[in-house]
């Protein structure tokens, strides 16, 4: 795929940030970081029309990934957000999925990191919840657009 | 033995690509100590091995056209399709083959449980990835928010979790049937019940999988 996108890190860990910025940075045109909760906050409502995914750990002081995905999605920003978990935060990861992951890397490794940030921003690119929104808005006439291909089938 | 009929009219290099991913991560998976609780779900049966099978297989040929085409990415949906139901295991067998319209209030309040038994489950594994285990919990959840455990909709929903309930549909279609893919496809689709679980560039990496028909 193609370098493209606006991707916001989200950790108190400034090491493993630089890290994850070395890793993706072939990826994404722009990268910004954030070192807890709240300051990421503040950029998103700034520039939530410009960064095209969230790459969140689960917990920060200030505030945690929980609680900035849960607020986000309160103002109706609906931005793909991709949540880092070690073993073990089992409440928490029940929880959060009310709020909409886009999905999930797994530390220490973060496999399929590239993978997952590219397939993020490409789909909030394509505007691919704005399309699909709007065909669901119409169901009789999705539904005879489906009709019809099966019988192409 | 997977029937020929389930697949024969898919195209021949995408669903031999397909089944030896699936041997493969299916050969890799049975070493791992999870998949003890599966054994205890299907209790060598041959037909629910055949239908966790042709699940996992459906569910990857339509997250390969979805656009999930990296290893790790397809390793975990296939994980997670396999072992969705593991958290049977942890409540009653009897739910194995049930149909949730026919259960009480009680017995469908204890079914839905599973999805959280088998995440709980699954969490106890360090080798099994937070995708593996949120799709076995939300496994099934609908885009229209029909589903349960949580009644998710819209962006709320795990992707990933919508291919495995998808390709799970449609699995239980063709083996009820014992007809093919295409024939399965067509009939599933022909609900409007059945399409609006699901979002519409979802349903539209079913039928170009049922596209690229065998020549």
């Amino acid at each position: 795929m193609k370098k493209q996108g606006y991707l916001l890190i989200v950790d108190d860990e400034k090491e493993l940030v630089e890290n994850l910025e070395l890793l993706i940075e072939d990826s994404v045109n722009k990268i910004s970081c954030a070192y807890d909760g709240k300051e990421a906050l503040n950029l998103i409502e700034k520039e939530s029309k410009n960064i095209d995914c969230i790459l969140c750990d689960v917990n920060m002081p200030k505030m945690g990934g929980v609680e900035l995905l849960k607020t986000i999605r309160e103002k109706e920003i609906e931005t793909p957000f991709i949540f880092y978990t070690g073993h073990g935060s089992d409440e928490l990861m029940l929880e959060v999925v009310k709020y909409g992951v886009f999905d999930f890397l797994n530390k220490p490794n973060f496999d399929g990191l590239n993978a997952v940030i590219e397939r993020a921003i490409d789909w909030k690119l394509n505007g691919m919840n704005e399309k699909d929104k709007a065909e669901f808005m119409d169901t009789d006439s999705y539904f005879h657009k489906i009709t019809n291909s099966l019988k192409e089938l | 033995m997977l029937k020929d009929q389930f697949v024969n009219d898919i195209e021949v290099e995408f669903i031999e690509q397909a089944i030896n991913f699936i041997n493969e991560e299916l050969e890799d998976l049975k070493r791992h100590q999870i998949f003890e609780f599966q054994k205890q779900i299907e209790e060598d049966r041959e037909e629910l091995s055949e239908f966790y099978y042709l699940s996992s297989l459906y569910t990857i040929l339509i997250a390969q056209q979805d656009g999930y085409e990296a290893e790790v990415l397809k390793r975990n949906i296939m994980r997670g399709s396999y072992l969705q139901d593991i958290g049977l295991s942890q409540t009653d067998k009897k739910f194995l083959s049930v149909v949730l319209e026919e259960l009480n209030e009680e017995e469908g309040e204890l079914y839905k449980d599973h999805c959280r038994a088998g995440f709980n489950l699954a969490n106890s594994f360090n080798s099994i990835s937070e995708n593996t285990k949120q799709i076995i919990y939300q496994s099934h959840e609908c885009a229209d928010g029909s589903g349960f455990p949580l009644g998710l909709s819209g962006i709320r929903n795990y992707r990933p979790a919508l291919i495995c309930h998808l390709g799970t549909e449609l699995a239980r279609e063709v083996l009820l049937k014992q007809t093919g893919f295409t024939a399965g496809v067509k009939s599933y689709l022909s609900s409007k019940d059945n399409v609006k679980k699901f979002p519409p560039s979802m349903i539209e990496s079913l039928l170009d999988v049922a596209r690229r028909k065998r020549k």
